[in-house]
């Protein structure tokens, strides 16, 4: 669920939080295609498979006006049905005989696409993906059937308790922002959209000038630009610059307890993040882990698993987004135990304010982010999202070296003033308990709902 | 298209399958060795980075408990993660943790199963815990205590909370007779409940041997480097007591079942049929065909989805699956998702129109000759993913396939022709070896039922 709402949410997040590495194995190659594409690449000659990763910056949902809520994903599910001359049936029959795996991905900062093919059909592979990202169709046919099934989708989301306290949760952090919008719309506004607004998706989003490329594969890297430009040849150069404000979470002291009459209640706690470009970055990854972050050493893990057991499942996050971040603390647990957990999870929060974390802590979080981040550079395809998101966060091409180095820099004095950023909203904030904004959903015993405070 | 995941699923069964075929070509290569106490190694190179996994398969899982402790072989494995004699405590998983390392477990019907990647340089470490844990596991009464409470929390958001849960639950129990298959790997609530520290100690004493077990390493070493390790560390795990399975046998299904399942959570109708079918142990060729029938049965340009939704227009959803490395007898499913304004008994005759169709006209050259390229294409895709080559060899060695019907699945399914895929269709689809499973929005008497799939492996103590 977690997972869930971090996907739906913060998929940049999602990606730069990986864990970073020493060098390891991983070099990277750049160069400027005769397009002008900046292609980042690592060269892989061991697989003959091409694994590309394109993501079109400033096209998230947050650029989708509140009455085409859903048009992102709706474009999402379209795309890979006919562009060209090709119908829908012809175009999937293309990637089945191609084995061509092309993935479109709409989240709330940007539209995503990841390929992969078998090296030896790459120019074929490479125009299909041009054509879909070019000359979609949308043919009225496959618009309908699309429009069925996302409804449908749409539909079980509207009672499914993950999805209800996610919508509550980014309503409560971010009222009347971009961000507290539902990705795949809502019934009302699934109905409206219209072939004209697809077209316009594309053509207003998928343009040259937000082109963010990572790829891995066998060929030079000479071969890899010729490929990319094959398949954004026919994009417009530049595209519209949509205005999404910066928005900070509003944290307001409020637990709004949402009834259902099941068994278990999740709860989600919010606070502020820190954004990726703030110097604090890596000490809140490093206060992050130790909080809940890396799961299995983490205070919360012990605090509400192991000692008391009390979940299965208990994790925080700091959570990044292109134009905002917040802190997150997950736990789901049965009805009689929400109370005790809320308050055990609290009281940590609390003790990290009051008395910061240890040297033992620190330097555990620490290898552990600069271990594992060298272990997920694993296959071929995680490698080229990673590259996308070294780009997408404005990193350095040597930052797979660096990155050692920030988290070595983190001291305690950091991470005692990044947690009262984090759990105050602010480093020099009097002194006080941590100020959260609370959701459940489920039947929970003794938790009395507290309104948002004013001026929040 | 909307989404395919039924046929990613069959290709990634697919690649789970293995089969009696003359060996020629291999798919990737894996180097075995036994120990002098009885445990398999196996390697897998993989020299892209310097990073390795070892897992280690016991061949235990929830169907071989007894019916006075279900829920004991989920349970062992959490327990197994509360530290030894000699490694006590937390101090496993934060050594792991220290390198940046990744670890978990799995419980499956037919295996438990206990894995770490780390950097190469750990490799040693790495083998040291985990032989330590095969013989010198520690359960105070507390831990077993609390971990109960975990599972419980665990069960409860697998199952109680999730109307999905609930209803596979059900259907599976409707699907097998008399074989354990049809109970969940973590047990009902009622039996986690009833289950002691003893009983944990007593599946521990019985199935954590050596000689039960595969040890599986991939990426960046060799077997020159593992064996003397192994040796080292596993070598000094004393050989139990052959442990025996027993597996209760399906009786002749006479009669089909039908279930039910009603839940407010639910607000689109699906239905599923699950078919009685042999898994890849059988070594008739079947289990290959099978896989190639669902693979050309699913996604967007599949019978399926392409009579049902495209061109009938009655569902949102259609498609099959088929899940063959299993040792005993696994399922065939098929499903159809109706779309808002079909009653679901229109769209389940529509759904089996397709299948007489199936049985009566055949499939054609085309539909399996596009089904096998992609099948064949994915296991090179799969490469990339040395884990999943190291899931594939444990998994199949765990329920008796030779290495070589592992590691050359290209031969095997390339000899799979339309009359292969035709006979094992007729074999499948029987109606008096099947259970059908309605998943239903409205409140209404007591019933369950819905979305096809068994849930193979509870993914265990960590998220």
């Amino acid at each position: 669920m977690m997972r869930a709402l971090l996907a739906a949410l913060a998929v940049c997040a999602a990606l730069i939080a990986l864990p970073v590495s020493p060098a390891g194995a991983v070099q990277i190659q750049r160069m400027t295609s005769p397009l002008g594409v900046d292609v980042w690449y690592v060269r892989e000659p061991s697989l003959p498979i091409i694994a590309v990763n394109v993501l079109f910056q400033d096209a998230g949902a947050s650029t989708i006006p509140v009455e085409k809520l859903g048009l992102g994903y709706m474009t999402q599910v379209l795309l890979d049905e006919g562009a060209g001359d090709m119908k829908s049936f012809e175009f999937q029959r293309r990637l089945d005989e191609l084995s061509l795996t092309l993935d479109f991905n709409a989240s709330v900062d940007t539209f995503g696409i990841t390929m992969r093919t078998l090296s030896d059909r790459r120019d074929d592979a490479f125009k299909l993906l041009g054509l879909a990202i070019s000359k979609p169709r949308f043919d009225e046919e496959a618009i309908e059937r699309m429009r069925t099934a996302v409804l449908s989708e749409v539909n079980n989301r509207l009672v499914d308790p993950d999805d209800i306290i996610n919508r509550a949760f980014v309503a409560s952090l971010f009222p009347n922002h971009g961000y507290s919008r539902p990705l795949r719309g809502v019934p009302e506004t699934l109905e409206g959209i219209t072939r004209a607004d697809l077209v316009d998706f594309v053509k207003t989003r998928f343009t040259r000038d937000k082109l963010v490329v990572g790829a891995v594969g066998d060929v030079p890297i000479e071969e890899v630009a010729r490929l990319i430009d094959l398949a954004v040849a026919d994009l417009p150069a530049k595209g519209v610059d949509f205005a999404v404000p910066d928005v900070r979470p509003n944290i307001t002291g409020e637990v709004n307890v949402i009834k259902k009459d099941i068994p278990q209640s999740t709860v989600l706690i919010g606070s502020y993040g820190i954004k990726r470009e703030d110097p604090d970055y890596y000490a809140a990854a490093i206060l992050n882990a130790v909080m809940g972050g890396a799961s299995f050493i983490s205070r919360l893990w012990d605090a509400v698993r192991e000692e008391r057991g009390l979940a299965y499942s208990v994790q925080t996050s700091n959570a990044v987004l292109e134009h905002g971040a917040y802190f997150l603390a997950y736990v789901a647990t049965n009805n009689e135990k929400v109370a005790e957990s809320i308050s055990v999870i609290r009281d940590e929060l609390d003790r990290v304010l009051r008395e910061g974390i240890t040297q033992a802590e620190l330097d555990a979080a620490r290898t552990y982010l600069i271990g594992s981040f060298a272990l997920s550079m694993d296959t071929n395809a995680r490698i080229a999202s990673t590259l996308v998101s070294i780009q997408v966060s404005n990193l350095p091409m040597d930052y797979m070296e660096k990155r050692a180095d920030y988290y070595n820099a983190v001291t305690l004095a950091d991470i005692q003033r990044v947690a009262r950023r984090v759990f105050l909203g602010d480093a020099n904030a009097p002194n006080g308990p941590p100020r959260l904004n609370t959701v459940v959903i489920g039947d929970p015993a003794n938790v009395a709902p507290v309104a948002p405070a004013k001026g929040g | 298209m909307f989404s395919r995941p039924l046929c990613v699923a069959s290709i990634v069964l697919a690649l789970t399958s293995g089969a009696s075929a003359p060996a020629i070509a291999q798919d990737f290569q894996v180097k075995t060795a036994t120990l002098a106490n009885g445990l398999y190694v196996a390697v897998v190179e993989d020299h892209r980075a310097p990073v390795v996994t070892q897992m280690v398969y016991y061949r235990a899982g929830s169907a071989d408990e007894m019916p006075n402790q279900r829920g004991v072989a989920h349970f062992l494995e959490h327990m197994m993660f509360q530290g030894t004699s000699t490694t006590p405590g937390q101090e496993f998983r934060n050594t792991i943790a220290r390198y940046g390392g990744r670890e978990n477990a799995t419980t499956s019907a037919d295996t438990t199963t206990y894995y770490q990647t780390v950097g190469k340089e750990a490799l040693e470490l790495v083998m040291r815990l985990e032989a330590d844990r095969m013989h010198n596991l520690t359960i105070t009464q507390k831990e077993f205590d609390s971990e109960k409470e975990v599972i419980k929390e665990e069960r409860r958001n697998r199952y109680e909370n999730e109307p999905q849960g609930l209803f596979a639950e059900q259907f599976s129990a409707a699907m097998y007779l008399n074989h354990p298959y049809g109970n969940p790997v973590i047990g009902y609530m009622h039996e986690i409940d009833a289950l002691t520290r003893q009983d944990a100690l007593d599946w521990y004493a019985k199935w954590y041997v050596p000689n039960n077990a595969t040890l599986v390493i991939a990426g960046d070493t060799t077997m020159a480097e593992v064996l003397p390790l192994a040796e080292k560390y596993y070598g000094a795990v004393p050989r139990g007591a052959e442990p025996t399975r027993f597996r209760p046998k399906e009786p002749p299904q006479l009669a089909e079942r039908r279930v039910t399942f009603y839940d407010p959570r639910i607000r689109n109708p699906s239905i599923s049929r699950n078919y009685l079918a042999p898994s890849q142990t059988k070594r008739d060729g079947v289990s290959q065909a099978l896989t190639v029938l669902a693979n050309l049965l699913s996604g967007s340009t599949g019978r399926f989805y392409q009579e049902l939704v495209v061109k009938q227009n009655v569902a949102t959803g259609a498609g099959a699956g088929y899940a063959g490395g299993l040792l005993d007898d696994t399922t065939f499913s098929v499903f159809i998702s109706p779309r808002r304004g079909i009653e679901p008994d229109v769209a389940e005759k529509a759904l089996d129109a397709e299948i007489e169709k199936l049985l009566r006209d055949g499939v054609t050259e085309q539909e399996v000759a596009l089904s096998k390229a992609g099948i064949l294409d994915g296991l090179i895709f799969a490469r990339d993913n040395v884990m999943g080559l190291a899931r594939r060899v444990g998994n199949g060695l765990s329920i008796g396939l030779t290495v070589d019907e592992v590691t050359h699945l290209s031969d095997i399914y390339k000899s799979v022709t339309v009359a292969n895929v035709n006979a094992a269709a007729k074999l499948v689809f029987d109606r008096r070896r099947s259970a059908t499973g309605l998943m239903l929005p409205q409140l209404a008497p007591a019933a369950v039922a819905a979305p096809a799939l068994r849930p193979a492996a509870v993914e265990a103590a960590r998220p």
